[in-house]
């Protein structure tokens, strides 16, 4: 009988929003988050944003809309956590995995035949995290990208061609 | 004797007026002075820090505790505070600080003035006795048991200076609101028209774990029944409370949160008969 009451909770929200860095993963990170706002407070870019009830059982959780504005990886969220939803001994930007960028590579302009490297040159993991094979096509190195949702912003392609998916959609 | 403790009581009213206005004020405050990139503040009513000191709500604490079996020292360490001042005055938080109580006394004032038939029907009929603090715990224990069982944070959605505090928060730093605002001012203008205060008074979890830290020291209300004699169907201490409750009468706390108004009406009404005290009043035998 729990089982279908969980269901019924699990079931207001269908996704699973990008995090902020050194977030916990998403079960346990529902769990200690107290809604405290501190992290979108302290954020200088405000990037992070609180989900509103329509977000359902994430209501009140800090949360980032890459597209609108991206994490800067500034690193001043995890320490202000009072429970340790978002770790707070999390402090290089290279320790951050908050999702997995994803080419779609029938928008992606470059595989059409047009240069561009916005997202390449705007990487803060900068050489790393996104290559460019042939010296042309953008690649993502999945181990490298720590899912600050830059490219996503930058891209210029309408809807964008990169997208950062947050870590309960990589593995679901 | 009297005419000091009138000052005193007045006064007292005035302060927590003021008060609330200023907590208000402060909640304001905190995105105004982020937006101005000041942190000296950050937070809101579920956790605050404050100059580096952090302040959480015990039912935050609690139920973090309880979800994550773990002792968070920030969390246990952030909850003294509110822990110490409940143990000392009672659940001044809600009269005090709270912006829900706020809102909600204001509003029942104005509804009582605009219903005032109806609400002399229901002072007739709660003002002798008082809810039974049974149903607090049951319903206050059921809210820890639920949000253990489906291991998610029950407290936090049910917690409503924490959610108007936050929505402040957003709508000053331009995140928008949500419509769980909706469902706060739906509770206070739906007890607003019934003329009842069903959330204070037993459903939020706020005021609830905060009514568990008494002691017999405690801030408490005393009824000194030989000054006591304005009498009548109507007992102006009943009207005058802002929960509905029946001062005089046994089982007032946990519900009652030393506001402090009953006071201030049976001083105004000369006999006296109602005052504050750390711990039992030897004339009061009741409560």
């Amino acid at each position: 009988m729990f089982s279908f009451f969980r269901y019924l909770l699990q079931g207001f929200s269908t996704k699973s929003p990008l995090r902020p860095p050194g977030a916990l993963p998403e079960k346990e990170f529902l769990k200690r988050c107290i809604k405290c706002n501190k992290c979108a407070q302290v954020c200088p870019y405000y990037s992070i944003r609180m989900a509103h009830a329509e977000w359902g059982r994430s209501m009140g959780t800090p949360m980032i809309n890459p597209r609108d504005i991206p994490c800067y990886v500034c690193m001043k969220c995890p320490p202000v956590c009072p429970t340790g939803a978002l770790q707070n001994n999390v402090e290089k930007k290279e320790e951050v995995k908050m999702g997995i960028a994803k080419i779609n590579t029938e928008t992606c302009l470059p595989f059409m035949g047009i240069i561009c490297r916005a997202c390449y040159e705007n990487c803060p993991i900068f050489r790393e995290a996104i290559i460019l094979e042939d010296e042309l096509l953008p690649k993502v190195i999945a181990e490298k990208c720590i899912g600050c949702g830059i490219c996503e912003r930058v891209c210029p392609v309408e809807g964008s061609a990169i997208i950062v998916y947050s870590q309960e959609e990589i593995t679901v | 004797m009297t005419m000091v403790n009138r000052k005193f009581y007045n006064r007292l009213n005035f302060y927590r007026k003021l008060f609330q206005l200023f907590s208000l004020g402060f909640l304001i405050l905190i995105p105004v002075l982020i937006t101005n990139q000041i942190y000296a503040i950050i937070g809101n009513l579920y956790s605050v820090t404050i100059f580096g000191i952090d302040i959480v709500d015990p039912a935050m604490a609690l139920q973090t505790t309880l979800l994550t079996r773990e002792f968070i020292t920030v969390l246990i360490a952030g909850a003294l505070i509110p822990i110490i001042v409940a143990l000392l005055f009672g659940k001044v938080f809600c009269s005090w600080m709270c912006p829900f109580n706020t809102f909600s006394e204001y509003w029942q004032i104005i509804m009582r003035k605009i219903f005032p038939n109806r609400w002399r029907l229901i002072q007739r009929e709660t003002s002798k006795i008082n809810p039974k603090p049974l149903t607090y715990w049951v319903i206050l224990i059921a809210f820890f048991l639920l949000s253990l069982i489906f291991g998610f944070p029950v407290i936090t959605f049910l917690s409503f200076p924490g959610i108007l505090s936050s929505e402040i928060s957003h709508l000053i730093m331009g995140m928008g609101v949500g419509i769980e605002i909706l469902v706060v001012f739906g509770v206070i203008l739906a007890e607003g028209f019934l003329l009842k205060r069903y959330w204070c008074k037993f459903i939020c979890p706020v005021g609830g774990l905060l009514g568990i830290f008494r002691t017999p020291k405690t801030l408490r209300l005393n009824h000194n029944e030989g000054n006591c004699s304005c009498g009548g169907a109507l007992e102006p201490c009943g009207t005058s409370c802002p929960l509905g409750l029946a001062p005089k009468h046994e089982g007032l706390y946990p519900h009652c949160f030393n506001c402090g108004l009953c006071i201030k009406t049976c001083e105004k009404t000369g006999f006296g008969a109602l005052s504050f005290g750390f711990g039992k009043n030897s004339k009061d035998k009741k409560n």
